[in-house]
């Protein structure tokens, strides 16, 4: 009887939405747009763009009646990918300024710092994550490492309200330090500690995070929070039980930094990135490494990992990516230390003990020069 | 952890009223073996490396 009234709104047209077939008005193939997530529907995801319904196929998973940039990836099917890392590589400058333009955020440079790592951490563009994340940065004048970024947007991103509570009480304390300080703290207390007068059984736990070429033992490699929880517990201990300490300082130090650096990593490795800080001995001398290995998802849902070695005192770095049991890395180096034998021995022993193969490149301390020399080690996993 | 994160508390890196926190701190060690594969094997190569610098 209503449908038979004029002037009486058909709810059902207004919903009917465009299919892609109607190629006049879909966005096309290869283009951002900015969308609305409405519905989830069984086959598809119900969409608004510059004000038009959509039925469009979405793998990601975000929260409803959020704004948010995409890529279209397929207009055929009307695919969107909100993992813009891909286009992003390609032309990041054209991204960047699509984002800011559409969003209406500013065009400067810590503003385009952050939406590069947010899309590099393959997150999406939610407008009103964005929004908080820079404003509480600039409220609070944050000048924050890497590490810290990182996990602002991944703590964030799973926040299901829009509160910043949760996040100012961990940055206020336990992540009030970049990781990386933190363990370079945790270097410099290690030195000092380890000729403290502390009880025995304490330093020989210390010593534990100690890797020695000579005894190979791999724990202090892999297994460091471990050993340095037990460290902390008995100084924190031993803290309270005695009240006249020489070296009082170092061992509070060692606490407090060992704390952090256990309560960092842990939240760290909730979002699939691995850090770590090794201690290598080296004749009277203790060296430090610092690594970071971060583990992402393909679209198709293969993992794969970005790898990141330091050393400060001398040029050496090595980057790389493993994905299906294959490294291509490329070592930076200067080029008259390089013993090719040693590398060449490393990627054996990849194969041999871990079935990786590997495809290891070297330059000269400059990420823009040329190739010079590369070693490959069984079959291209990539081909 | 439950060990350390007193510890946290009483050197007010935490309050004890955080539970959010809290919780994000007590969900399992998430490990991972090619993240130990890497780890123990590339610092290895480094190791000698360094060792050919000084």
């Amino acid at each position: 009887m209503t449908d038979s009234l004029l002037n009486i709104i058909n709810i059902q047209d207004l919903q009917k939405t465009r299919k892609p077939s109607d190629s006049i008005t879909m966005p096309k193939q290869n283009t951002l747009v900015t969308v609305t997530i409405l519905e989830r529907l069984e086959l598809g995801v119900k969409v608004l763009i510059d004000g038009k319904l959509f039925i469009a196929i979405i793998n990601e998973n975000v929260a409803m009646q959020e704004e948010l940039i995409a890529w279209v990836t397929d207009s055929e099917k009307f695919e969107l990918s909100l993992n813009l890392s891909n286009q992003f590589r390609e032309n990041s400058n054209y991204i960047l300024s699509e984002i800011n333009t559409r969003f209406g955020f500013s065009n400067s440079v810590s503003a385009n710092k952050i939406l590069t790592k947010i899309i590099e951490e393959r997150k999406p563009v939610i407008k009103s994550k964005v929004k908080l994340l820079f404003e509480y940065i600039q409220q609070n004048q944050l000048k924050l490492s890497d590490s810290q970024i990182f996990l602002l947007i991944n703590i964030l991103w799973d926040e299901k309200g829009n509160s910043t509570n949760f996040i100012e009480e961990l940055f206020e304390n336990i992540l009030s330090e970049p990781f990386e300080n933190v363990c370079k703290q945790l270097f410099e207390i290690t030195n000092e500690i380890i000729f403290a007068k502390i009880p025995s059984f304490i330093i020989q736990q210390i010593n534990k995070t100690v890797y020695d070429s000579s005894t190979d033992n791999v724990d202090a490699l892999y297994n460091k929070k471990e050993i340095i929880t037990k460290a902390v517990i008995s100084l924190n201990n031993y803290l309270t039980n005695e009240t006249l300490i020489g070296n009082r300082d170092v061992v509070e130090k060692y606490v407090e930094y060992g704390t952090k650096y256990i309560l960092q990593k842990t939240i760290l490795q909730q979002y699939n990135c691995y850090p770590e800080f090794v201690i290598a001995k080296n004749e009277n001398e203790l060296i430090l490494i610092m690594l970071e290995i971060k583990k992402y998802y393909s679209n198709s849902g293969e993992a794969f990992y970005n790898i990141v070695f330091k050393q400060n005192a001398i040029p050496l770095e090595l980057k790389g990516i493993v994905r299906n049991k294959f490294l291509s890395g490329n070592i930076i180096i200067d080029d008259e230390k390089l013993d090719v034998e040693l590398i060449r021995k490393f990627q054996q022993d990849l194969k041999q003990n871990w079935d990786i193969n590997s495809h290891i490149s070297f330059n000269q301390n400059n990420d823009s020069k040329q190739t010079n020399r590369s070693l490959e080690n069984g079959i291209n996993a990539f081909a | 952890m439950e060990e350390i994160i007193n510890i946290a508390i009483n050197n007010k890196l935490l309050n004890h009223n955080d539970s959010k926190v809290i919780d994000l701190l007590s969900g399992n060690d998430k490990t991972d073996k090619i993240v130990e594969i890497l780890s123990i094997e590339i610092s290895k190569l480094f190791v000698e490396l360094i060792k050919l610098e000084r």
